[in-house]
């Protein structure tokens, strides 16, 4: 077991314009488990496979312990990496799979046999042992995929979107079984997944990446409550958060009638007379006509306990939308109470109560944190 | 309960009906049935017909020409085919008179077909695994090159082969036989390759981290990987260097490195006074063809299935 550290970290391959990973600096504890996250292309798969020495590192250097393994071969960092695809060898027996690498560092065969037995009474995976993985499910295979790392006993776990393969309802359960193992077994866990969903209920921090620059490290709530900039802030939640693009004047920032007031702080780290206010869906509530700003409701998503009303900014209103996602048209979400009586078409005004997070036009940055 | 039997019933009508429906000939499928059995029927004449001029007299194959059962039933043909026939009995049945020793051409062209078909395998496997994975510079322009090798008709390699075998002091000798084709053929490395590609990369870097080094990864996991595409080309090559007949015919002049097809040819030329030894030569025809036929009957489906390429999925 043994910390992980990224200093200044490059990587860039060869012909490309801009770096996969820029300037990446990142301190992992002992025992943690981290997530990076983000949206693909972000670099953060490439992070990992630095880590594991498939990547060539262009600069910086990367420790493991006291150890710097920047320019080590894979095979001697001493680490245990799981597979988006599981990368069992289809010619071996679950045994033989899990087995492999010890057989490969010549471990005498009680040995083996030992700790393959042991992993696969943690993974429930004794039954499987001599079957070819063509003969296991999707979650049998990512629990191979996750004996064979375990088996190692290594200094650190690398997991390349482990789960992604795996449908909905087993992707919950497994999410929890990785997470209970892993620190059971209190062994540092690097992994990698784009949904922020798996990033938030499994990290102890989460590492969030945007075109090969780290946005923000934090843990899971601090990320939700404070988050660095706009792409964070967008990038982190589900439903994610609402970002409106308004006018600053003497009073403070205006959303309609609702002017929200603006700090001595924030007004001096403003780079421009306009501001993005970021409000989570649970933030944006239903006010009087002579409060706030109206929308027209698009679409009411009934969950039960809570509903989310999707709804568009009429252009008349000085208050402009930011799209966060390429996914979704922009429309302010906000949560509601389950079975309410709001329906399509229907006007309702709106505005920001609770906890409104200030970022800078230009520069995204969270005016809070400056 | 009455509603509940009456519905069992109808139920049972239902599955009656289903089954009379599924048991009702499709005239479709009769068709395509008669159409195989023909085909089939076409494929194995020529064979029936081997074995049934192998296994009749000589004389009595010209008296009885049409005859579909043999006229005279002997085993001649075999006996002068293992040299176990005394001369007067090969003469008295109108046979070939001559000391061929088939068990020789059989170990020959067994060895040639080994050699080849394991010097394909693996120089084939190794060459097809570097286009595939390792990265070099002008990779692909050679890879070109071997496919474009493809195109070339084996006629017009057979002077340039005769002349390197030659100066190699190769002539009448079974590896000058095997080694034009024991290094490498164009299809074998096209046809590999196809499979190696298709790999997850994912299963290296996991035996990268697991510790082997990469000639261990390709001997160790892409080859027990591989092991369907490799059994069929192993069969097919072995078959196609067994029926060999222009090359072996120009590089061996004694038994010491006479290959089977060749010895037929030469059987075939040994003809006593009385015209061709039918019989004899049908025999031998049969001898040789025989192990590609088990072979290939034995192994039909898995060259099937990994020539269509689903070998991992």
């Amino acid at each position: 077991m043994a910390g992980i550290k990224f200093e200044n970290v490059v990587c860039q391959y060869p012909g490309a314009e801009r770096p996969s990973v820029s300037n990446l600096n990142l301190d992992i504890a002992d025992g943690e488990f981290l997530v990076l996250v983000g949206p693909s292309g972000c670099g953060k798969s490439t992070t990992l496979r630095m880590l594991a020495g498939l990547e060539d590192v262009t600069d910086g250097s990367i420790t493991i312990g006291d150890e710097d393994v920047t320019y080590v071969a894979p095979k001697d960092r001493d680490i245990a990496m799981v597979f988006q695809n599981y990368a069992l060898y289809p010619h071996m027996t679950v045994r033989e799979n899990i087995a492999f690498s010890l057989k490969v560092a010549k471990f005498p065969k009680d040995k083996i046999n030992r700790r393959v037995e042991e992993a696969a009474r943690l993974l429930d995976l004794t039954q499987y042992l001599d079957r070819k993985p063509k003969a296991l499910s999707g979650g049998q295979r990512q629990r191979v995929a996750m004996g064979r790392a375990i088996v190692r006993e290594p200094r650190a776990f690398l997991m390349d979107e482990p789960l992604s393969n795996l449908d909905a309802k087993l992707r919950v359960q497994t999410r929890t079984q990785i997470s209970e193992l892993t620190r059971q077994l209190g062994v540092t866990t690097v992994y990698v997944t784009h949904d922020q969903t798996e990033a938030m209920t499994m990290g102890d921090r989460v590492a969030v990446l945007k075109d090969g620059v780290l946005q923000q490290v934090d843990t899971p709530s601090n990320l939700y409550d404070h988050p660095a900039n706009e792409f964070v802030a967008g990038f982190i939640g589900s439903p994610s958060m609402n970002i409106f693009r308004c006018s600053v004047d003497a009073e403070g920032a205006r959303m309609g009638n609702t002017v929200i007031p603006l700090s001595e702080k924030h007004r001096a780290a403003l780079s421009s007379d306009t501001i993005s206010v970021g409000v989570r869906p649970e933030d944006v509530k239903i006010v009087s006509e002579d409060q706030g700003f109206p929308v027209h409701v698009d679409l009411v998503e009934e969950l039960g306990a809570d509903a989310y009303v999707y709804a568009t900014i009429p252009r008349s209103v000085p208050v402009e939308l930011v799209q966060t996602s390429e996914e979704r048209p922009a429309q302010v979400i906000l949560r509601v109470p389950g079975r309410s009586d709001i329906k399509q078409f229907d006007r309702l005004f709106i505005s920001p109560e609770g906890h409104a997070h200030m970022f800078d036009v230009k520069t995204g940055q969270n005016l809070d944190l400056l | 309960m009455t509603s509940i039997g009456v519905k069992s019933t109808e139920v049972s009508r239902k599955n009656n009906l289903t089954k009379r429906r599924k048991r009702k000939t499709n005239p479709g499928k009769v068709l395509a049935w008669v159409a195989m059995i023909i085909v089939v029927l076409i494929t194995l004449f020529p064979f029936y017909w081997m074995l049934r001029t192998a296994l009749s007299t000589n004389a009595s194959l010209y008296a009885e020409p049409g005859s579909f059962l043999p006229p005279e039933f002997s085993t001649g043909g075999f006996q002068r085919v293992f040299g176990t026939q005394s001369v007067e009995d090969a003469v008295a049945e109108g046979g070939t008179v001559t000391d061929m020793n088939f068990w020789r051409y059989i170990l020959n062209s067994t060895i040639v077909a080994t050699l080849v078909t394991a010097g394909q395998l693996l120089f084939c496997s190794m060459a097809a695994y570097a286009f595939a994975r390792l990265k070099f510079k002008g990779r692909d322009t050679v890879f070109g090159i071997f496919i474009a090798g493809l195109m070339i008709p084996s006629i017009f390699t057979l002077l340039p082969n005769f002349v390197l075998i030659k100066e190699l002091g190769l002539v009448d000798n079974v590896l000058g036989i095997a080694l034009p084709t024991m290094l490498m053929t164009p299809f074998a490395i096209f046809f590999l390759r196809q499979f190696f590609m298709n790999i997850p990369r994912e299963i290296e870097e996991a035996a990268l981290l697991d510790g082997i080094s990469r000639i261990g990864i390709f001997f160790k996991v892409i080859i027990p990987m591989a092991a369907a595409p490799l059994a069929t080309l192993g069969i097919l090559t072995y078959m196609t260097a067994w029926n060999d007949y222009f090359w072996p015919l120009m590089v061996s002049y004694t038994d010491q490195s006479r290959v089977l097809t060749v010895a037929l040819g030469i059987f075939r030329a040994q003809t006593p006074t009385s015209g061709t030894d039918w019989a004899g030569l049908m025999a031998a025809t049969l001898v040789a063809a025989a192990p590609m036929m088990v072979l290939f009957s034995l192994f039909a489906k898995r060259i099937v299935n990994s020539i269509g390429f689903n070998g991992l999925k």
